[in-house]
């Protein structure tokens, strides 16, 4: 008896798994998602929405790595196997796709969003010339342009500093960025960093110190979960913060040009719907969001005694006043 | 059947290089009887050495020789953090680790500088190095897909060989004894703090070699990709002991079994994985399964337990 419906159980597993992969007629794609965190599921949710804009007849099969790096070999492992392409959201996953691609032996077409920086991270030798077929888009904050609104404060402000973690390695993409870029808009630059966040406060008292007059925090997610220790500090000061991202605008920043996930992988979505339609990856450099917008918060400046100059005003695309 | 041979190769492929850790922690957890967590820091560790070594012009197979030196290093500052400074073993284990990740990530700063990215001193989570030549390079070329399972193969079994020959040795028994009684081996004259550093740093040496071998395979050094190993690795070897060890066992029969739990671990990983078209459950039937595991011994017992009751029935009943 026991021995019969362990059978059956058995049975009725196998048909469920032999049942996840039919479907020849219909395109297979793949989808790894490093984690499950607001950012990359807006990416994932960007690109569904373009194949289906698109009108692509497809079968999806998702799957979240969890932050763990035994179920990134799993989970690309299976989706390299059985798919027609494959996106990989943030670094880790992509790498992981790349590998599997290689232990598999096949070439399916890889996409990845979510990625800031693909060259440093290994993913590709040029990003303007994806030639090992895979190729996507880098969420990359435009550094520059939010180093510049410093100069657009009218606040005269010469000094910008800037603290971040050293354990990321966005951070540290985003500090060499910041520099060029105060150094071309004629600012002087300073920086800061921890490596765990009880030593936020140290740090930011150092950058007072040297008489910052305003202060530029990166997309880093270690120091965002210190962001009030920061806040705290540089209202103290009287030092305005200009973000990396808009999450960090709810929490003290004043403005920032920010990156909308969902557009961004959007943009992968068209890709994933050239590449279906017979295009070579080799045709299809990585992208990147083209506009993004400004974000003002005028109550966090206000409580510093600033007020936006007028044309700064009418160039945003969303002014928070409340 | 595509679906089912896909689910057997990768389970293999992953169930190889895991059970190399598994057996790694089996030399500390088992022989030794010491709980040390330090793999999940050494793991990352022999990652980022490999990848390094390779990307300085290192042959693979040396690479994986120096980061198992490097695993032999760490699992001796565990040991001597444990014998000569009296740390609890457990701390002593998470100082390790703790101590291993900025290092890995160090490591994988000047791998990044190679290729004029990072400066030497920088700290880097990841880096993938998708041209490298790794050991799995010369059978890839003869069986593809199957060359990595049969370099993981010959890896393992040398291994254990080793391993098997080294603890029948004078000072493999002494570690084994060690392990087992450190009061009674004292009173032996076995010198047991010595033997309980030799075997913390064979232990991680080869949590480190699984390490290389993992970041070999997946091509990418990450410093966070230690989380979650000694998961993993107890549950290999525990799921292995309930699968296939009945009363004494023979010590390599022993490290075979921690293979096949590590093997049965990833298939089941990789079967919940097709059931469930979402991940987002997948820890929980892991935590599940860890649970149905260590229950394993209890059913047995239960079930031996209501045989004999079911016999002395049949007995009294005939009588």
């Amino acid at each position: 008896m026991k021995m019969k419906r362990l059978l059956l159980t058995a049975l009725a597993a196998t048909t469920m798994i032999a049942s996840t992969a039919c479907d020849a007629n219909k395109v297979q794609i793949g989808i790894l998602k490093f984690v499950n965190i607001a950012p990359l599921n807006d990416a994932q949710d960007g690109f569904v929405a373009a194949l289906d804009e698109a009108g692509i007849d497809y079968n999806l099969t998702l799957k979240d790595a969890n932050a763990d790096g035994s179920l990134v070999t799993s989970s690309s492992l299976t989706l390299i196997g059985e798919s027609d392409l494959v996106l990989g959201i943030a670094t880790p996953a992509a790498s992981g796709l790349l590998a599997a691609r290689e232990i598999k032996g096949n070439n399916v077409p890889i996409l990845f969003t979510a990625v800031t920086d693909p060259v440093y991270s290994g993913l590709m030798a040029d990003d303007d010339n994806p030639d090992s077929n895979i190729t996507g888009t880098s969420d990359m904050n435009p550094v520059r342009e939010q180093v510049e609104l410093f100069t657009k404060l009218g606040l005269g402000i010469d000094k910008i500093g800037m603290i971040y973690c050293s354990n990321e390695t966005n951070s540290i993409v985003q500090k060499d960025l910041a520099a060029a870029a105060a150094a071309e808009f004629g600012l002087e630059f300073v920086f800061e960093t921890f490596s765990e966040t009880n030593q936020v406060a140290a740090a930011m008292d150092a950058l007072i110190e040297a008489e910052i007059d305003g202060l530029y925090t990166p997309t880093d997610s270690t120091l965002v979960s210190a962001y009030s220790t920061v806040k705290a500090k540089a209202d103290a000061a009287q030092i305005p913060i200009i973000a990396g991202e808009e999450a960090c605008l709810e929490l003290g920043a004043i403005a920032t040009l920010s990156i909308n996930y969902f557009d961004l992988g959007k943009i992968t979505g068209e890709m994933a719907v050239e590449i279906l339609n017979g295009k070579s990856i080799s045709e299809l450099p990585v992208r990147r969001v083209e506009d993004m917008p400004l974000i003002l918060h005028v109550d966090n400046a206000e409580a510093l005694g600033i007020t936006f100059p007028e044309n700064l005003l009418a160039e945003a695309d969303e002014v928070i006043d409340n | 059947m595509n679906v089912f041979y896909n689910i057997f190769t990768n389970s293999l492929n992953l169930g190889l290089i895991y059970a190399l850790l598994g057996i790694g922690v089996y030399v500390a957890y088992r022989v030794l009887d010491i709980a040390d967590l330090g793999a999940e820091g050494v793991f990352p560790l022999g990652g980022a050495v490999t990848v390094l070594m390779i990307a300085l012009g290192v042959p693979p197979i040396v690479a994986i020789l120096i980061a198992f030196v490097s695993g032999g290093i760490m699992g001796l500052i565990t040991g001597v953090l444990h014998t000569k400074l009296k740390i609890p073993s457990l701390l002593a284990g998470i100082i390790t680790m703790v101590m291993c990740v900025p290092l890995a990530q160090l490591l994988n700063g000047i791998t990044s500088s190679l290729n004029n990215q990072a400066k030497i001193g920088d700290f880097v989570g990841s880096i993938t190095t998708p041209f490298m030549p790794t050991v799995f390079s010369f059978f890839r070329s003869f069986f593809g897909e199957w060359g990595y399972i049969v370099t993981s193969i010959i890896v393992i079994g040398v291994i254990i060989g080793a391993l098997y020959w080294f603890f029948g040795t004078e000072l493999g028994i002494t570690i084994r004894a060690t392990g087992k009684n450190k009061i009674m081996s004292r009173a032996q004259g076995i010198n047991t703090d010595s033997r309980v550093i030799i075997g913390l740093a064979i232990s991680n040496a080869i949590v480190a070699m699984s390490g290389s071998l993992y970041s070999q395979l997946m091509l990418t050094s990450n410093s966070i990709f230690g989380q979650g190993t000694i998961v993993i690795a107890l549950a290999s070897i525990l799921l292995g002991e309930a699968i296939m060890l009945y009363g004494k066992p023979n010590f390599a029969v022993a490290l075979l079994s921690v293979f096949v739990g590590c093997f049965s671990y990833m298939l089941v990983i990789n079967l919940a994985m097709r059931l469930l078209n979402d991940n987002g459950y997948l820890k929980l039937v892991q935590a599940i399964l860890f649970v149905l595991i260590l229950c394993i011994p209890l059913f047995k017992k239960g079930f031996k337990n209501w045989q004999k009751k079911m016999k002395a029935r049949r007995i009294d009943a005939s009588a």
